[in-house]
């Protein structure tokens, strides 16, 4: 488990200033967004800031918005740039952070995932509920080359996948992976080649 | 969503060769915010901790205490393992944040 760097108390009091100081050069980004887009970073904000334990959120200036492939690196960066020893989760798709050793530090971990969620927040789209022909080729994607993808990797999948009826009902709550095994060592070449969510999904 | 105190018996579901996985119990729930649960005690062969999701938008993993992996969805539904080098946990919760976040599917199980 990844431990906090030596130094780190200092290391994350700068990067959080540099964080929240940090506002792009000729005004705030947000000025030029549209009404519906701020609505959604404010109500991000909120939820985020209140689902982390954040009582007083700073504000925060968006740097850019950013597509969803983006956000893993992106966050990375700009965790690591705070000072935390953050890194790929052992699948490749996640974030690990470090291990807090105290209430001190955790809150201080959780201030600046949320500074750097709000400052490069992912686009709108990308989070919007599926409508019913996009859950529909995802089943098709996940019924077909999916599992077949999968299979080719060694990992056949035996149980059943649910009606088109019961996936669009679910609002596809139903993936392959439930249901397999992957060796730890194995997973990111597994979640590389055989992706549970299609691109084309979002227009990407 | 109120932790389970029960001890998680782990046996042991050889799927693989390569892969043998000890379930706690699948908790599902229509779109929770958090979804938990009490002890994972792995034994060997299965002798360290996951935690598994499916869910939409942020979706976090705690394992002991500490979040062992965070991953972004989108809006589409997606299966996420975390994979830890823990023995043994008290307590484990997947958990989302996030507007339009929430949780499908979660357990917490063993892996060798």
């Amino acid at each position: 488990m990844m431990r906090f760097r030596s130094a780190q108390v200092v290391m994350i009091a700068v990067g959080l200033c540099a964080l929240t100081a940090c506002a792009p050069a000729g005004g705030n980004i947000s000025d030029d967004l549209d009404a519906d887009t701020r609505q959604y970073l404010e109500d991000n904000a909120t939820s985020m800031a209140e689902q982390m334990g954040i009582s007083d959120p700073p504000k925060v200036d968006l740097v850019r918005m950013i597509t969803l492939e983006e956000w893993q690196s992106t966050q990375i960066e700009c965790l690591t740039e705070a000072g935390y020893d953050v890194g790929e989760t052992t699948d490749g798709q996640g974030i690990k952070y470090p291990e807090p050793t105290d209430d001190a530090m955790a809150s201080s971990l959780n201030l600046a995932i949320y500074t750097c969620e709000m400052k490069y927040p992912v686009e709108q789209k990308y989070m919007a509920p599926l409508s019913t022909d996009q859950l529909e080729e995802l089943y098709a994607y996940r019924t077909g080359e999916l599992l077949e993808c999968l299979e080719d990797e060694g990992y056949p999948v035996s149980d059943d996948p649910p009606s088109e009826t019961v996936f669009i009902q679910s609002k596809g709550a139903w993936s392959p992976y439930e249901s397999i095994s992957i060796a730890q060592n194995d997973a990111q070449r597994v979640n590389d080649n055989c992706p549970q969510t299609l691109k084309s999904i979002y227009g990407d | 969503m109120t932790p389970k105190k029960k001890k998680l018996t782990t046996a042991a579901t050889t799927l693989l060769a390569a892969v043998a996985l000890a379930v706690g119990p699948t908790l599902p729930a229509a779109a929770a915010q958090e979804i938990s649960g009490g002890e994972i005690d792995c034994q060997p062969p299965v002798h360290s901790v996951l935690v598994r999701s499916t869910g939409v938008g942020h979706n976090n993993h705690e394992a002991g205490g500490v979040v062992v992996g965070s991953y972004n969805n989108g809006s589409t539904p997606t299966t996420r393992t975390s994979y830890t080098n823990y023995s043994s946990v008290a307590f484990w919760r997947a958990f989302a944040t996030g507007i339009g976040s929430n949780i499908s599917s979660a357990y917490g199980g063993c892996y060798r």
